[in-house]
């Protein structure tokens, strides 16, 4: 998988760096085999690491198509420092994002004092059209539907 | 460095190299706002499904993976037509431009349509937001995690979270697929006029990395949207 002529990195990008076809095809294939690979371990049950091996495919099929299609492996710097910075805002958004929805039980913010996201998509208690909604919710029921409506009484 | 003489040049810029440099330098810009406008829902869909994981699990098992699956491979066969447009474009081969560019086009209608095909199951499936909503669990699943009615009820209102994100995220993709075969389209008549060459392939360039942008935001939508609940059954 070596790339034409161009060796090394650090050619002062003034030329167009041009690719053989066979650096797309190999991509190609490499795209196709990852996206069989995708679909064949969302079959497994590996808990947790479901996500993680999912994730980690389409990271690398997505550096794949960023190195060689977006040629950014033979683009200046300055691209390369935006491609880099691009994802950088973009880890920022979901950490501080996250930090938020995982610590708010930490730091003692009382449940029910939280804004519930659902709220505006549950119609108040008269929507039970779905049958037998009693019983005894043993398993662990519905916690934050059980917010929701503590939240609706205090108001 | 290119020649002068050919008449690309804008009275802006010093040289070939630096005006390519600048064309390139305004796409990637938009391209790091592009990826922070679908990262508002990404950010949505990891908030949502970390509050609800069993939740967006069983609703994503409704959605058609093999169609998903087909749809995948069709963008990455369009991404490599692009990508050897592009090729084209840098050797000034006009031909070969057209050619490509109508490849390209081809294979982006080929997923609009696949993506038709999907969208108007959900119409007939009731597991479009807003609009009849009605989804039901699955009995192997109620069985297998011992779901309570009133979780069954919840998870019936989550699923419909599941699916308005489904259909903004992908609604929002196909909508850039759709303006990408407008461009296409706009592209194709200075190719054939022999408007690219060696020194000026610019709008050629930027769309490829536009069209690749497209590519790689359905290599994240299809294993987070599509395969999520194939192990649960």
């Amino acid at each position: 998988m070596a790339t034409q002529a161009h060796t090394g990195d650090e050619h002062h990008d003034e030329e167009v760096h041009i690719s053989p076809h066979s650096t797309y095809y190999w991509v190609f294939g490499a795209l196709v085999v990852l996206t069989i690979l995708t679909v064949w371990t969302a079959g497994m049950d590996l808990g947790p690491l479901n996500d993680v091996v999912a994730l980690g495919i389409a990271f690398t099929k997505a550096s794949l198509v960023v190195l060689f299609f977006m040629h950014v492996k033979y683009s200046s710097r300055l691209i390369q420092l935006i491609v880099v910075g691009s994802v950088a805002w973009l880890a920022i958004m979901f950490g501080l994002t996250m930090i938020d929805y995982v610590s708010r039980e930490m730091v003692g913010v009382d449940p029910e004092a939280v804004p519930n996201p659902y709220e505006r998509f549950e119609m108040p208690a008269a929507d039970s059209g779905h049958g037998g909604d009693h019983g005894g919710g043993d398993h662990g029921g519905d916690a934050a539907h059980a917010e929701a409506s503590a939240g609706d009484d205090s108001h | 460095m290119g020649s002068h003489a050919s008449g690309v040049l804008a009275h802006h810029f010093h040289s070939i190299s630096q005006q390519r440099a600048a064309h390139s330098l305004g796409m990637w810009l938009f391209m790091a706002q592009e990826i922070m406008f679908f990262g508002g829902l990404f950010t949505a869909y990891v908030v949502y499904r970390a509050l609800n994981p069993l939740d967006f699990a069983v609703a994503s098992s409704e959605l058609d993976a093999v169609l998903g699956g087909v749809n995948t491979l069709v963008l990455i066969a369009s991404s490599v037509t692009m990508a050897l447009a592009v090729k084209y474009a840098q050797l000034g081969k006009k031909n070969m431009i057209v050619l490509f560019l109508i490849f390209t086009f081809l294979f982006a209608s080929t997923f609009l349509v696949i993506k038709y095909f999907e969208y108007s199951a959900k119409f007939e499936h009731h597991t479009v937001p807003g609009y009849d909503f009605d989804f039901h669990v699955p009995a192997d699943v109620i069985q297998k995690f011992e779901l309570s009615p009133e979780r069954i009820a919840t998870m019936e209102k989550r699923a419909e979270v599941f699916f308005s994100i489904y259909f903004a995220m992908t609604g929002l993709h196909g909508l850039h697929v759709f303006i990408g075969m407008c461009l296409i389209i706009w592209l194709i008549f200075p190719a054939m006029k022999n408007k690219f060459n060696v020194d000026y392939h610019s709008p050629v360039e930027n769309f490829g990395l536009y069209w690749h942008f497209v590519d790689l935001v359905w290599i994240f939508l299809f294993p987070l949207l599509y395969l999520l609940g194939r192990n649960i059954h």
